[in-house]
Parts: C-alpha cells; sequence; structure tokens
C-alpha cells in the first residue's frame, strides 16, 4: 500500500466516497482504512501508556487499534442489517467501507494527536508518590476527551459518506444513529475488557487486568454513578439519558426545506443535506392537503413499508398549489405535457413549483 | 432476487415484496428457504447461547432452538390465520404460512446480527439471570421486528392493515418465551434432555436462577 492511498484515506478523498458510492474496488480501501486505523491508534496507544511503563506502552498500542477494529467486526453483520431494515438501499461492502473509512479517519486523527500526547505523558509527575493516582485520572480524563474528539470528527465524516450513500437525508440520519448507538456499547464493553490503556500507578503494570472478563462497563457506570450521587443516581441519570433520546427521536428526521415538482418526482431538500431526494412518481401512493401541508405517502419499490412525508408550505393556499402540481404530474406521468397555470416551466423543459411560494420551513 | 443465501437475506430485509412476487409465480414457494434460513439461523444464535456453559450444550442448544422456533411457528399458524380472517382478512392458509416463515427467518437473521454483540457481553458475566436477561432482550427487540414483518406481508395481502395481527403478536412473544422455559436448560448446564416439572415462564425467568455456571 502506498503514501499516496494512505493519505487519501486520511483526508477523506472526495474520490473515495465517489468509489464507495459506486461500489468500485472496496476491498483494497478496507484494507487501507484497516491499516490506517492500526498505525494510528498504535501511536496513540503508545502515547497512553508511555506515562505508567513501557510495558504498558507496548501493550496499549496493541490493544487500542484492536478495540476498534474488534468493535467494526462485532458489529458488522447488525450493521448491514440495519441498513436493511432502516430502508438503507446499500450492499454490504459499501456500509462496510463507509463505517472503516470513518473509523480510519479517527484512527488518522489519533495519529497525528500522538506525538503531544506522547510529550505530555513524558511531562507530568512520573507515576510515584502520592499525588500519582490523581495525575493518573486527569490523564485518563484528557485521553477520554480527545477520543471523543476525535470520535466526533469521524462520526461528522460518516455523515457524509452516508448522506452520499443514501439519497433520502432522514434514513441517513437514522442508519448514522443506529451505528453510533451499536459501536458505542460494543466499544465500551471492549475498552472494559482491555483495560488498563493509562495504567493504575497503585496496582502492578499488566498487559490485561486478571479480572478482564469479570463485570462490565455498563456495571462499572451504574456503580461509579451510585458512588457519586447516592442511590437515587443511576435513576436519574436513566431519566436524563431518557430525556435525550426522545429528544433525538423527536428530531431525528432533518426538516423538509423546500419541494419542487421535477420531471421524474417530487424533490426534497432537507436541512443539512447536500443533495436532494426525488421521490418519483411511481412510488407515491396517495397525497393530500393538510393544512399548510401537502402529506406524500410512498414506498420504495420491493419494500412492504409506507412512508409518509409532510411538506410544509407555510399556507394552505400554497399547500394547495403544490398539491396540484404534484396530482397534475402524477397524472401526466412526468412532466412532458403542458404544466397546470400555477407552474413556470424552465429552459430545461422540467416544471418547477413555485418554488418562491413553497420555500418555508 | 439474488441466488443462494445471500440474496435471500437480502431481499427478507430491504424487499421483501420481492418474495411475495416469487411467491405469485407458479409452482415457486419460498417457505421452504425461509424455513431452512431460520433453522440455519438458529443453529448459530444456539452455539453463541451455548458458549456461555459449553459442553454437551453446545450440541444440544442449537437443537433445541430450532425445534423451539419450529414448534412456536407451528402452534401460532392457526391462530394468525383465524385471528386475521376473523379481522376480515382474505388471505390463504399457504400465503399466512409465507408471511409467518417470512417472520420467522427475519427473527432468526437479526439474532445472528446480535449474536457476536450477546457473545461479548456474555464474556463478561457469570450469572446465567444476566446473560438469560440478555438473550431475552435481544429476542424481543427480534421478535418486534419479526412481527411487524409479518403485519406488513398480511397488509400487502390484503391491501389494507389487518386488524389482530398485533394482538396475536402478543401471543406469539408469550408463547416463544414459554418455549424458552420448555426446553430450559437454554443458558445455564447442561443437566438432562427434557424437564419434565411444569413452569410458567414468569416463574422461570422472575424466580430464583442459580447464581453462577459452575
Amino acid at each position: 500500500m502506498n503514501a499516496k492511498r494512505l493519505r487519501a484515506v486520511v483526508v477523506l478523498d472526495p474520490s473515495l466516497s465517489r468509489r464507495i458510492v459506486e461500489g468500485e474496488r472496496l476491498g483494497s480501501l478496507m484494507v487501507a482504512s484497516v491499516a490506517v486505523v492500526t498505525v494510528g491508534c498504535s501511536l496513540y496507544g503508545i502515547a497512553m501508556g508511555l506515562w505508567r511503563h513501557p510495558l504498558q506502552a507496548f501493550s496499549a498500542g496493541i490493544k487500542l487499534p484492536l478495540m476498534f477494529v474488534a468493535t467494526a467486526a462485532l458489529t458488522a453483520a447488525l450493521d448491514v442489517v440495519l441498513c436493511g431494515l432502516l430502508r438503507a438501499r446499500i450492499r454490504p461492502a459499501q456500509a462496510l467501507s463507509a463505517s472503516l473509512l470513518a473509523m480510519g479517519i479517527l484512527g488518522s486523527m489519533l495519529g497525528s494527536l500522538s506525538p503531544i500526547a506522547a510529550f505530555v505523558a513524558l511531562q507530568v509527575p512520573a507515576p510515584a508518590g502520592a499525588g500519582s493516582v490523581s495525575t493518573a485520572h486527569w490523564l485518563l480524563t484528557g485521553h477520554v476527551l480527545v477520543l471523543g474528539v476525535a470520535g466526533m470528527v469521524a462520526v461528522g465524516r460518516l455523515r457524509g459518506l452516508l448522506d452520499a450513500l443514501i439519497p433520502d437525508a432522514a434514513v441517513s440520519r437514522r442508519v448514522l444513529w443506529a451505528w453510533m448507538v451499536t459501536h458505542g456499547v460494543v466499544g465500551a464493553q471492549l475498552s472494559w475488557v482491555l483495560r488498563p490503556f493509562v495504567g493504575d500507578p497503585t496496582l502492578p503494570v499488566r498487559v490485561v487486568r486478571p479480572d478482564a472478563w469479570h463485570g462490565s462497563f455498563f456495571e462499572a457506570v451504574f456503580e461509579m454513578t451510585v458512588a457519586l450521587m447516592g442511590p437515587g443516581g443511576p435513576v436519574t441519570v436513566g431519566f436524563v439519558l431518557l430525556g435525550a433520546l426522545a429528544w433525538i427521536a423527536l428530531h431525528l428526521d432533518p426538516q423538509i426545506e423546500r419541494a419542487e415538482v421535477l420531471g421524474e418526482g417530487l424533490a426534497l431538500y432537507r436541512e443539512g443535506a447536500r443533495a436532494r431526494f426525488v421521490v418519483p412518481f411511481q412510488d407515491i401512493l396517495d397525497i393530500a392537503v393538510d393544512g399548510g401541508r401537502v402529506r406524500v405517502d410512498w414506498a420504495t419499490p420491493g419494500s412492504l413499508e409506507r412512508s409518509t412525508i409532510r411538506v410544509p408550505c407555510g399556507s394552505p393556499e400554497d399547500a394547495r398549489v403544490l398539491f396540484e402540481q404534484l396530482a397534475w404530474a402524477m397524472r401526466s406521468g412526468g412532466g412532458y405535457r403542458a404544466p397546470p397555470a400555477s407552474s413556470a416551466v424552465s429552459p430545461s423543459g422540467r416544471h418547477e413549483a413555485r418554488t418562491d411560494r413553497l420555500e418555508t420551513r | 432476487m439474488g441466488a443462494g443465501i445471500g440474496g435471500l437475506v437480502g431481499a427478507l430485509v430491504q424487499s421483501p415484496a420481492d418474495l411475495l412476487a416469487e411467491a405469485n409465480r407458479p409452482g415457486r414457494s419460498p417457505v421452504a428457504r425461509l424455513t431452512a434460513l431460520a433453522m440455519g439461523a438458529m443453529v448459530v444464535v444456539g452455539v453463541v447461547v451455548a458458549s456461555f456453559s459449553g459442553g454437551m450444550q453446545m450440541f444440544v442448544v442449537p437443537l433445541k432452538l430450532c425445534l423451539g422456533l419450529a414448534a412456536c411457528a407451528l402452534l401460532c399458524l392457526p391462530s394468525l390465520y383465524v385471528f386475521s380472517s376473523v379481522a376480515g382478512a382474505a388471505q390463504s392458509v399457504r400465503e399466512t404460512a409465507l408471511a409467518l416463515a417470512m417472520g420467522a427467518a427475519l427473527i432468526g437473521v437479526l439474532l445472528v446480527a446480535l449474536a457476536p454483540v450477546t457473545w461479548l457481553f456474555a464474556q463478561s458475566t457469570d450469572t446465567p439471570a444476566i446473560m438469560g436477561a440478555l438473550h431475552v432482550l435481544a429476542l424481543l427487540v427480534a421478535a418486534g421486528v419479526g412481527i411487524r414483518l409479518i403485519a406488513k406481508v398480511m397488509q400487502a395481502f390484503n391491501g389494507t392493515p389487518v386488524a389482530g395481527v398485533r394482538t396475536w403478536g402478543v401471543m406469539f412473544v408469550v408463547v416463544m418465551l414459554q418455549m424458552t422455559t420448555t426446553l430450559r436448560p437454554l443458558v445455564g448446564e447442561f443437566d438432562g434432555l427434557w424437564h419434565s416439572e411444569r413452569m410458567f415462564f414468569l416463574e422461570h425467568w422472575v424466580g430464583p436462577i442459580p447464581t453462577h455456571r459452575r
């Protein structure tokens, strides 16, 4: 594997997104992504363990990439099935490539931060003396923050990849969240099993704890919450998490900002989406005016699921205009006949809704 | 629809309407292939469940899970047909069997997809109760998705949502939970192929359970 190919993964070259979308040479792309994860996370792992002992650095240099690669391996089947169930029409190899490429970006970020982490590890007080436990806690907190920020950047890139792969931004967001949950749960447990990464100065240096397979990350969080907040702590944290999940569920689908009737179907422009999503006329089952919105029921070919979109139009009159244009276009089988009075024909031949009246939130 | 197991899984997960189209062609019914897929999936799930205890369970649990899912489907097929018919549905017994086979196969596929995650957590506990709860949680999630597919297939056959399928789904879940009790032990140590003692699933899952596998 040459440096050019590795660099393409690191900077997420647009050609890679195109390769995933077109399904070209995905095997070599996955290998390149795993290589970047391995090298980048190894370097950062070494920096994590450097403070405690060279053996700790060596073991963390192996365990950190192992954690990410194992997370990808253990969630691969679930990721693919979730894509299907969430109606993302992508091939398994495309799903895995996108997931691994995002992980590669995480690895590259961690690798780039490893010199700083190593510098800090060698500058803070050595793991001896009274304050060493506190130092270990601060180091661990810092590493968790770095991993969190790198993870967020990787998720941002994964979002872009999924948007390129999945035309419907609403489906793309659902897949992104589903993957984040599965990867988060499995990754958290693997981090527990493979601990320590920094190393507790009060314990002997070990590659893995003798009780590595005992308990779980979530039990540890539960116990820590009880210790910090008392017996009611887990319930409080549970309610906060439920509230966060409810908020995410309510705001999961990006808002439709604009809609227009094209020759091939109804084009939707969602908030934050980079491209429009077109619902072909033949997939539309039913349309109706619902106050200031137009309700569109549609189904993907082959799927038994029926989706409903509510296009906001600002006022009932605007909704009626869009409804009539859509109904006319569906009856005529597209945009090749004379449009109704409320539409305007563009030079390209497609007929558009009066977007000045439909560009509403 | 692509050939082989990959094509069947893909059709089941992404485009179940293709399976219905295939069933409409004379002499082509995907029920046998769906049943084989469900059984194969339960063998894989059985090996993962049995990995907690190991030994003889590695052979017994996959067999029990295959028989268990098949028995649940057979026990619940008549009620699915009658419930939907009472609610005004007009699909045939053969079509009802196809809907049920699709639901059962999807449950199997989803359990296989969840198996690596449950395996990971299985390695971190010695308590059959926690392990059992984890597997039951996975089963409930898979059953929910499978029952939803059954409802969609029935809707496709009848052109309108069929009332009563969700109610039937609750019964199907109860039957599956009872089956996990009838076929016990699935998670714990092997202590014979069959328990003659009768027990309700709530008593089994909520009652006192050995705290350690060994």
